[in-house]
This record gives C-alpha cells, structure tokens and sequence, in this order.
C-alpha cells in the first residue's frame, strides 16, 4: 500500500515502462485516490496522443473488408435471436404516411434528447469525483526541473487543493507560496512547506473562484509569505 | 450530421457493423499506422489493426467514458497489442530487434501502401510533432522509446546507457512537459 500520493511515478505507469511488481501498487492506490486517478486520466490522454506522431500510412482497402468479415458472424447470431414481433412492428413503421412519419421522428427525437439528459446525469453522477474535477499540471522552472505539481479543482472552481512533490526542503526562514494569477494581478494562495522527499500539500486560500484564475505560480518567501512575490519562482501552470 | 465516436460504441454494442464501419472510417489508419511504426511492418500491422477492432466490437460494452475518449481507448488496446507482439519477437530473436530509428524515424512499408492525403488529422498530428519538436532531444528520444517500443526503466537505461535514474527522470520531465505544451494554445511558440 502507498502512503501519500503517486504523481511522480504515474507518467511511468501511463507509458508501462515500471517493472510488472510496481504495477499492483499503482493500481491499488489509483482505485481510491481522487487526486492521483484524475492526473492518470490527463497523462493518459497526453501518451494517447503520441500515436499521431507515427507516419501516416494509409492502410490497405482489403484490411477494412477482412475487419468487417470478422464480426459479421456475430451480429448474424445476434439478428437470428432477436425477438419475432419486431419484424412485424417494422412494416408497420414503413407503412405510415409522411405525415405520421413526422411526426413519430419528432417524438423519436425529444424521447432521444430525454435520454440523452438522463444518460448524461447519470455518467455524472456514477463518477462525479473524476468527471467533474479539473486539474493544472504545474511543472518544475529551471531552478528545479525535477519538481512536479497539480492543483485539483472541484466542479464549481470555488475550492482546490495543491499538491506538490521533489521541491527542495528549505531552511526554517523560507516557505513557498502559492501565487493566483488573473490579468497580471498576484493574489496569494496560501504557504507551505515540504517534507524532507519533497512533498507537500495544501487546501488552496482564494478570495474568488480559482476558475477566474488563469495562471498559477510558485515562489520561495521568507516564512508566511509575502504580499506579492520576491523570491525565484520554482513551479508554474496555466489553467 | 454524423454520429459522436460514443455513440458509435453503443451502436457497436448493440452488434451494428454499420457503426464499427464508421469508426474504422474514423481511426483504421491511426490505428494501422500505430502498428506499423510500432512493429515495421505491413503484414503484421493489418494482423493486429484487425485484432483490434475485433476486440472493441466484442468489448464496446465495456468502455467507460469517465476513463477517457473513445480514440484513446481504442490507441491504448492497439498500443498494447502491438508491443506484446514486439515483446514476442524480442524474446525469439534473443536481443534487440532492429526497429525503425527513434528519432525521424524512416519506416519500411509496403510497396501497396501509399502516403495519407491531406486530412482534417493532420492539424493534430503537426501539433503533436510540434510539441515533440519542443522537448529537449534526450527526453524525446526516451519518450518515444518508451511509447513505441515498450521498453521498462531498466531496458531504456541499458539501450541508451544512461542510469537508471536519469531514465525515469527524462522519461517523467518529457511527459509532463509534452502534456503542458498540448495544454497550451500554441505549442509551436
């Protein structure tokens, strides 16, 4: 069982270069983490588009055929179980009058997009940690490349969290501080400090939604912050 | 107006070939050149670009749109499916197998197979080889090994005689900053 969070370690487990015996312990902590499972999702996306910079190569016309003659035995199965009356029930349909058949499609159609709320409330609401959640990637500035970051903000944008991983510890006299940025302007969004592996993690302070937000940055200040940033800038991400 | 790639996987798993057709319209030869870049080769490519939309056809009821869009479902089983066969031949041949080279990388293909016409992908793919063309070339380069050949820490560091820890550092840094710059407006700038 891993203790805290896994950020640095799941680009290696989105391009499947850990060793089989890492792996369990991966998928063990992502089945309960909110915060690891929604970066999952966003390097997973990231490593999905790096099949696009494969040389485009048109695939031979006989490949669709042969794909298609594969699965044709299945959906003849299928057909061959389906019920007896809907074969009836088809006819029945095609004999209706273009004016009937109107307006049916428009009953079809508002059944449809009925549906299609419900289906979409219901997606919400069978994952609305993952589903709703957003994530900026904060990524480490040249005085520390190593450092990683991800603010996870909740579906109104009014509350977040920060976590951070391989920061350097600092001297008791310094704390970093989290920097909210709209049109130029600072706004803290609270201090912190890590551990002795570089880990920290703090529910974000903001006098407005973090969503208004577009920039996100992180500076070294003497301990309890500053009013507006002093020190060198170490983490940033934009939103 | 055509179908949303979600709504042909429910079609699919309702046994509609009409659907999977449309999808493999949409994805066939991402999925086809995927293989062949991953395995160098046309004959084994159209094995597992088959194999792949076998499986969606008998696993579209499984996809959960919560883990992702239906493209990156569908790039993630032809990924798998294209290394294990990679992994196979790495064991019969007892060592590396030579693949295509990481960086540019010219591929062997078919004499039957001819370069794709200019389509609406393109936009994507020039973005992504943008945002490629931006990382530095040593976390590109174990980025793209990792991806296309599936190599572990351990045989990334042994292939490029790095340490192992620089490994993972280059290979976590390169993703990290290639998702950063997909995130951003204009990864070309």
């Amino acid at each position: 069982m891993i203790e805290g969070h896994i950020l640095d370690q799941l680009a290696d487990y989105v391009l499947g270069s850990l060793e089989t015996s890492e792996r369990g312990d991966i998928e063990q902590h992502l089945a309960h983490c909110d915060i690891c499972r929604t970066e999952w999702l966003a390097l997973q996306e990231t490593a999905g588009q790096l099949a696009l910079a494969a040389p485009s190569i048109n695939p031979p016309p006989r490949l669709k055929k042969a794909v298609l003659r594969r699965v044709t035995p299945w959906a003849d199965r299928l057909k061959a179980r389906r019920p007896a009356w809907l074969t009836p029930m088809q006819g029945w349909f095609q004999s209706l009058s273009p004016a009937w058949a109107a307006v049916s499609l428009v009953l079809i159609l508002a059944l449809a997009a009925g549906n299609l709320l419900m289906w979409r409330q219901v997606r919400q609401l069978s994952n609305p940690a993952v589903a709703q959640m957003r994530t900026v990637a904060l990524v480490g500035e040249q005085t520390q490349p190593q450092a990683t970051g991800v603010l996870v903000l909740t579906a109104s944008g009014r509350n977040g969290t920060l976590v951070v991983d391989k920061l350097t510890m600092l001297d008791a006299q310094h704390q970093y501080q989290l920097w909210l940025i709209a049109d130029g302007q600072r706004t803290s969004g609270g201090v912190f400090s890590v551990d002795n592996e570089g880990y920290g993690a703090m529910v974000i302070e903001s006098p407005r939604p973090l969503n208004t937000y577009q920039n996100f940055g992180i500076t070294i200040e003497p301990v309890g912050g500053s009013p507006g940033p002093t020190g060198e800038r170490v983490l940033s991400g934009h939103l | 107006m055509s179908a949303s790639d979600e709504a042909l996987l429910q079609q699919i798993a309702r046994a509609e070939t009409q659907a999977l057709s449309e999808l493999y319209d949409r994805y066939g030869r991402l999925i086809y050149s995927l293989a062949v870049r991953v395995v160098g080769e046309g004959e084994t490519a159209e094995e597992i670009t088959q194999d792949v939309f076998v499986q969606v056809w008998r696993n579209a009821h499984t996809y959960q749109p919560a883990l992702g869009r239906p493209v990156t479902w569908l790039v993630s089983i032809a990924r798998h499916r294209a290394i294990d066969v990679l992994r196979r031949r790495r064991v019969r041949a007892d060592g590396y197998l030579e693949t295509a080279e990481i960086d540019g990388f010219p591929l062997k293909i078919d004499e039957d197979e001819e370069p794709e016409p200019q389509t609406e992908r393109d936009s994507s793919r020039e973005r992504i080889n943008q945002a490629l063309s931006r990382l530095p070339a040593e976390q590109r380069i174990v980025l793209l090994l990792a991806y296309f050949e599936g190599l572990s820490h351990s045989e990334l560091a042994e292939r490029l005689n790095e340490p192992l820890g620089t490994v993972k550092t280059r290979l976590r840094l390169g993703l990290q900053k290639l998702r950063q710059l997909l995130e951003s407006d204009d990864p070309g700038l």
